[in-house]
């Protein structure tokens, strides 16, 4: 065997540790990241603290503190023309493009409404560009940009985000992950205004490879415009194309559970994992009918198969495991949250699956009132 | 059960036992490459001095039995918290010097809930403290100038969302 030969200085000729800032860069960073987060949250206090102590710290500090880049628009009038508001200052926004190396993830956010708490930050800002303004002149510069995560909960307009989100696909070619979450107002003729006589029809091809995408649409009260139809959603002329994402998250509402159809194209083909969510009052019929365009799906991620999680465990959703199978040949894992018992789960699954799978359930929590809430993981063995 | 030895930078030589030492990662993969028998020589581990290294296998000796940590990064607990259970509290009561000696021995080794119990130490003595505290705590020394420092006060108050 070859070993190293020993040291045989006496001790007071070995380097000493005089100070923690000698120590090497890969384990004062593993400290440091150790002092200043909680879980993932940076705490913004105690990383100014270690900021200001040194150089060395400041300098170590950089990309935990210009990590994580969010921004917050709201929608504004001024006179009789609407612009989107930057809830930050400019001085935010150079900081970020300045350090832009430093940032992993950005959070691009529009939020409901005015609030009177807001008002005067948007009027103190209001020559903040818009969204694909900001994005633009930042964009170029967020070289290690991984995760963009988009919000939309109402009043910016749908056109900002599409090509905000443009922006940043086609100039930051290191993202893997998007979540785009959108919810779509109840004021059908306001996005007629906003999204239907500005927005074209067209076609993003974004240069980013995305790995996984989470989409989130929600509509919150959706009254049929004059036209007596629920119109808002036909009216997104933008279609997003990922033909090579391998993962995707999809959630679902009543009224739209499809209607990623109708401006983001995927490969389905391609789609190896797949997790659904808000499928809890969704027929065996629509979800079979979904899970039918993703037939290379290997892992099957669903919030629930218990059906309404009201006054007492149903289980009685479990036996679509054995439909689903013929649809989906590769599937060998079906990850849920259950607050069903195994007993119930097995009869639910008959022997003929259980004979192919093994069960595995893992304490979550308790649901509320009292109910246990588990993880089930169904392995398959075909 | 199996004992072998270890040979400090200082010459000691420690004898402990097989399961204990493989803690250390890179002891249990020299091992592995020399089929297990290393009865009659000596591992050196020429970067851990004798009181280091004891130190080191005492913390080895309490955690033999602990479960290896998760190997998916993503579910490992270790990030989440900087608690660190009592016994471990207590083994980390030492000087600043020992304290980074037994990081770095541990980072040699290849112990990594050792060098992780020894950053959250560190980290503990960090947190709360006012940039001069910190100073103060470490024998730092304030390399800014005055208009560098505001400059970074400015540009924290504007990174803060």
């Amino acid at each position: 065997m070859q070993v190293e030969p020993p040291n045989l200085q006496p001790k007071h000729l070995q380097p000493a540790i005089p100070s923690i800032l000698d120590l090497p860069t890969e384990i004062l960073i593993l400290i440091l990241r150790n002092a200043a987060y909680i879980g993932d949250y940076l705490q913004y206090e105690t990383a100014c603290h270690i900021s200001l102590t040194c150089r060395r710290f400041h300098e170590l500090l950089l990309p935990f503190m210009y990590g994580h880049f969010s921004i917050q628009f709201k929608h504004v009038w001024e006179g009789s023309e609407p612009f989107d508001g930057c809830l930050y200052p400019r001085e935010r926004l150079e900081l970020f493009r300045e350090h832009g190396r430093f940032v992993k993830s950005i959070s691009v956010k529009s939020e409901w409404g005015l609030g009177d708490r807001d008002m005067w930050r948007v009027h103190a800002f209001k020559w903040e560009p818009s969204i694909p303004g900001a994005l633009g002149e930042l964009a170029p510069g967020l070289k290690n940009l991984q995760s963009v995560e988009i919000t939309r909960e109402c009043d910016v307009s749908v056109r900002s985000i599409f090509d905000g989100l443009d922006v940043i696909l086609s100039n930051c070619l290191a993202v893997t992950f998007l979540k785009l979450r959108l919810r779509v107002s109840g004021k059908a003729e306001y996005f007629h205004y906003f999204d239907n006589l500005t927005l074209k029809d067209s076609v993003v091809k974004p240069c980013a490879q995305l790995q996984k995408f989470d989409i989130w649409l929600a509509q919150s009260t959706n009254p049929p415009d004059d036209q007596g139809g629920s119109g808002v959603l036909r009216i997104w002329g933008r279609v997003l194309e990922f033909p090579q994402l391998k993962k995707l998250a999809l959630s679902f509402y009543p009224q739209n559970r499809f209607v990623t159809d109708e401006y983001i194209k995927f490969n389905y083909d391609k789609i190896k994992e797949l997790k659904l969510s808000q499928t809890h009052d969704i027929s065996e019929r629509e979800l079979l009918e979904c899970l039918t365009r993703f037939p290379n799906v290997e892992v099957l991620n669903i919030d629930q198969l218990d059906g309404q999680h009201v006054k007492h465990v149903t289980g009685h959703r479990w036996g679509v495991v054995g439909r689903m199978l013929p649809l989906l040949p590769k599937l060998r894992k079906v990850i849920t949250f259950t607050i069903a018992e195994r007993g119930d789960i097995e009869k639910q699954l008959g022997s003929e699956i259980l004979r192919m799978a093994a069960l595995n359930m893992s304490f979550h929590g308790v649901f509320f009132p009292r109910f246990n809430f588990y993880v089930a993981t169904l392995t398959l063995s075909r | 059960m199996s004992t072998i030895k270890l040979l400090s930078s200082d010459n000691a030589e420690l004898a402990v036992d097989k399961e204990v030492a493989e803690r250390s990662i890179l002891i249990k993969n020299m091992l592995e490459d020399v089929g297990g028998d290393m009865s009659d020589q000596a591992i050196p581990i020429p970067n851990v001095n004798e009181a280091v290294l004891r130190k080191v296998i005492e913390w080895c000796e309490h955690h033999k039995s602990d479960p290896p940590p998760p190997a998916d990064e993503d579910s490992d607990s270790r990030k989440k918290s900087t608690d660190i259970e009592e016994w471990d509290q207590k083994f980390m009561q030492v000087d600043q010097e020992m304290l980074f000696e037994i990081i770095l021995a541990a980072n040699y080794l290849d112990i990594k809930p050792l060098l992780d119990v020894g950053c959250k130490t560190v980290a503990n003595m960090i947190k709360g403290k006012s940039p001069e505290e910190i100073r103060k705590t470490f024998n730092i020394q304030n390399d800014f100038t005055p208009e560098e420092e505001d400059q970074i006060r400015r540009e924290n108050e504007w990174a803060e969302e």
